[in-house]
């Protein structure tokens, strides 16, 4: 301590705590700040859940409960949540599975989280939509076919306390496991076959730079929008997720039907999304979102060149006879 | 007084200036006890030098020493960042994938910058707290020479001028001037590369009265319908002068557009439920026209290029019906004929008047009725 007393009254010491103080954020950022490994959350089927599988009354339930309150028990909307009537079964699954709805504070734009319901829930909930709140076939469907997220573990783990002995148990968790393993192995060929089955992303890279690039950046890192809306990064979205944006039109973006660009194009601009996830990230604390080279020199003026006149500072600063 | 060092042509300091305060007393006592005049070997007299304490040039030195040795490390550590991505068997580099380039560039970046930044930092760290500082005085030099120097010069100049037959000798000098002329008028005359006047080739485009359009990206034209079920839906679109050539329905997905041409006629097609419509679309643009018949069942067509500097302005919130522009936030309403609503430009984006063909396709019935893209001096004149 004694050496702090000394020289905080050094012409420096302000700098110097600046400049920590910049570092702690900057590290402290990046260590806390969520990365893409975290926020995965859902499982779906390839297909459509099975009209067996789904039970309209549990949907309802949840509906009632999780989304009634803004959108009203006939979903007809209030001040705080629009009509979902005519939004399509698309939408709900769009919304729910990104973590976004069910809201907690409809005021304001919400960002991408994990997913607060369960699969099944979310099953439930549509088919309750699609029989009860839909306006006949208005909006669009949610597109089965379209690779969501992988599967994960915990959703195949069975439960304790359904079974009375501990080798019942044990069996039943490799047989999870096993089970587990072959719906990952099917998701990844689905996915492979989705975006490697693709073969002009030249139009897909086309499309995403004239449609979308304007509002989510050019490298999918998302910018702002006016009154404090932005277009979110769309780094960690699922080939189905991209697709449902697309058609459903989620908050400010406009819809981008499969009329105006087809479901194979949708294919292929999805896949240069893909490629523009996949594109190597020279790391480092401050990837600036990789936003570009606009940004990246703004900062490499502002933050290098103060850097170089503090050294410059540092350097020919006037020595007080006694220190 | 100065901290200069390098003031070398007064190294002797012939004159105090008189009244400066001596701030470091104390430490010129120190000076003068452990260095007297006569056993002193620097360069400035004892009194002007300042030397550091015992405590703080052994401390100074220790820190020195541990930037040095970071710097040492960091050059180390550049050798090393250089051998550590080997060519594999084939003999392709492992810095071929792009990744591990990118891992190269910033072992090699970070070490280089360690060890250049450890020698420069130890070098001031020396300078400041182990090398003594100077107290020099020293008087400005009279900068202008003296009337007597500036006159024998002026001569002297003269003489030499005359013998060197510049004066007595004028065929000589006149060619020399004539041969001089081309050279000063050349820059000027190049500025004629920055012309010829552009005419109107600003104000048209190739948009015409019937003609398609394809979604830019594709081939594919577009028809009325297809945007049918998307009540907020959004493209952007370029005319396809190709027409109907190939297959039906597909153009030649503006291929044969030159770049100039893409930039002036790219458009945005936004559909916007026509409740939505301002009072403002309803103003005449041309003749009894007013901005509304100029679109089609909702759907309106707007240049897609700012009319500031040239932007791509398409970020569109279909909630608010606003255009963005990324680049200074111009902001247009759609639903308004692309008003300005906010930021530096300075009009509205012109709006292309489209219908449909008895196919149903969407076609333009003309072209802009004022300058697309960045706005110039005379872009109002016809």
């Amino acid at each position: 301590m004694k050496w702090i007393t000394a020289r905080r009254r050094h012409p420096l010491a302000g700098y110097a705590v600046v400049i920590l103080a910049l570092a702690l954020f900057g590290v402290g950022y990046a260590a806390l700040a969520p990365t893409s490994d975290q926020a995965q959350a859902q499982t779906l089927a390839a297909e459509a859940p099975s009209p067996d599988d789904v039970d309209i009354a549990e949907g309802k339930t949840v509906f009632d409960q999780t989304c009634a309150s803004c959108h009203g028990l006939d979903g007809s909307g209030s001040d705080t949540g629009p009509d979902l009537r005519e939004v399509g079964s698309a939408a709900i699954d769009f919304q729910v599975s990104t973590g976004r709805m069910p809201s907690v504070n409809p005021d304001v734009q919400m960002p991408r989280r994990d997913m607060v319901m369960s699969e099944q829930d979310l099953d439930h909930l549509i088919a309750y939509y699609n029989a009860e709140i839909r306006d006949g076939e208005s909006g669009a469907d949610v597109p089965y076919g379209i690779p969501g997220s992988a599967p994960q573990p915990e959703d195949f783990e069975p439960n304790r306390a359904d079974y009375d002995s501990e080798e019942a148990f044990d069996e039943a968790e490799e047989e999870a496991h096993t089970e587990y393993e072959a719906a990952l192995a099917e998701y990844e060929a689905a996915y492979d076959e989705y975006i490697e089955g693709a073969d002009d992303t030249e139009m897909g890279m086309q499309l995403y730079l004239t449609n979308c690039a304007h509002c989510h950046g050019w490298s999918g890192g998302g910018g702002a929008l006016t009154d404090g809306r932005w277009a979110p990064e769309i780094h960690e979205a699922t080939p189905r997720e991209i697709y449902e944006a697309m058609v459903t039109g989620p908050g400010a973006m406009p819809m981008f039907n499969d009329m105006v660009i087809t479901s194979d194009e949708k294919q292929e601009l999805i896949s240069y999304v893909k490629t523009l996830q996949a594109e190597p990230n020279a790391g480092g604390i401050f990837d600036l979102e990789r936003v570009g080279q606009v940004a990246e020199g703004f900062i490499s003026w502002t933050i290098g060149l103060a850097l170089i006149v503090a050294c410059a500072i540092w350097i020919t600063a006037k020595q007080r006879a006694h220190d | 007084m100065t901290d200069n060092s390098n003031d070398k042509n007064r190294a002797e300091g012939p004159e105090r200036v008189l009244g400066t305060p001596s701030e470091s007393s104390e430490e010129r006592a120190v000076a003068a006890v452990s260095a007297t005049d006569a056993a002193h070997e620097g360069p400035y007299p004892a009194s002007e030098t300042h030397a550091h304490p015992e405590e703080q040039q052994r401390r100074g030195e220790r820190i020195a020493a541990v930037w040095f040795v970071l710097a040492f490390l960091g050059g180390v550590g550049f050798l090393v960042s250089y051998f550590l991505f080997p060519p594999n068997a084939q003999g392709t580099p492992a810095i071929a994938d792009p990744q591990i380039a990118q891992y190269s560039n910033m072992l090699l970046g970070g070490s280089l910058t360690l060890a250049m930044f450890g020698i420069g930092a130890g070098m001031t760290v020396w300078a400041r707290n182990v090398m003594p500082h100077y107290e020099v005085s020293s008087p400005y030099d009279e900068l202008p020479s003296s009337e007597e120097e500036k006159g024998s010069f002026g001569a002297f100049f003269m003489r030499g001028a005359d013998e060197s037959g510049i004066t007595k000798r004028p065929l000589m000098r006149r060619t020399l001037i004539a041969a001089m002329l081309p050279l000063g008028l050349a820059p000027i005359v190049l500025l004629r590369d920055t012309g010829p006047l552009p005419g109107d080739k600003l104000k048209n485009t190739i948009w015409a009265d019937g003609m398609r359009m394809v979604v830019e990206g594709t081939d594919r034209q577009i028809k009325a319908e297809d945007l049918e079920n998307a009540p907020n839906g959004m493209i952007s679109a370029l005319p396809d002068p190709g027409g109907h050539g190939g297959e039906e329905g597909h153009g030649d997905g503006g291929h044969h557009l030159s770049l100039n041409e893409k930039a002036k006629s790219v458009i945005l097609l936004i559909k916007i439920p026509e409740a939505d419509y301002k009072p403002g679309m309803n103003e005449n643009v041309e003749g009894d026209q007013s901005r509304l018949n100029w679109t089609y069942d909702g759907i309106v067509a707007y240049s897609k290029i700012c009319t500031h500097v040239g932007c791509p302005a398409a970020l569109y919130e279909r909630t608010t019906h606003r255009i963005l522009c990324p680049c200074h936030q111009s902001t247009f309403d759609a639903a308004d004929g692309a008003k300005v609503v906010f930021g530096p430009a300075h009009r509205p984006l012109p709006q292309l008047p489209i219908g449909v063909d008895d196919e149903g396709y969407l076609i333009a019935t003309g072209d802009f009725p004022e300058a697309p893209g960045p706005t110039f001096w005379d872009y109002a004149k016809d």
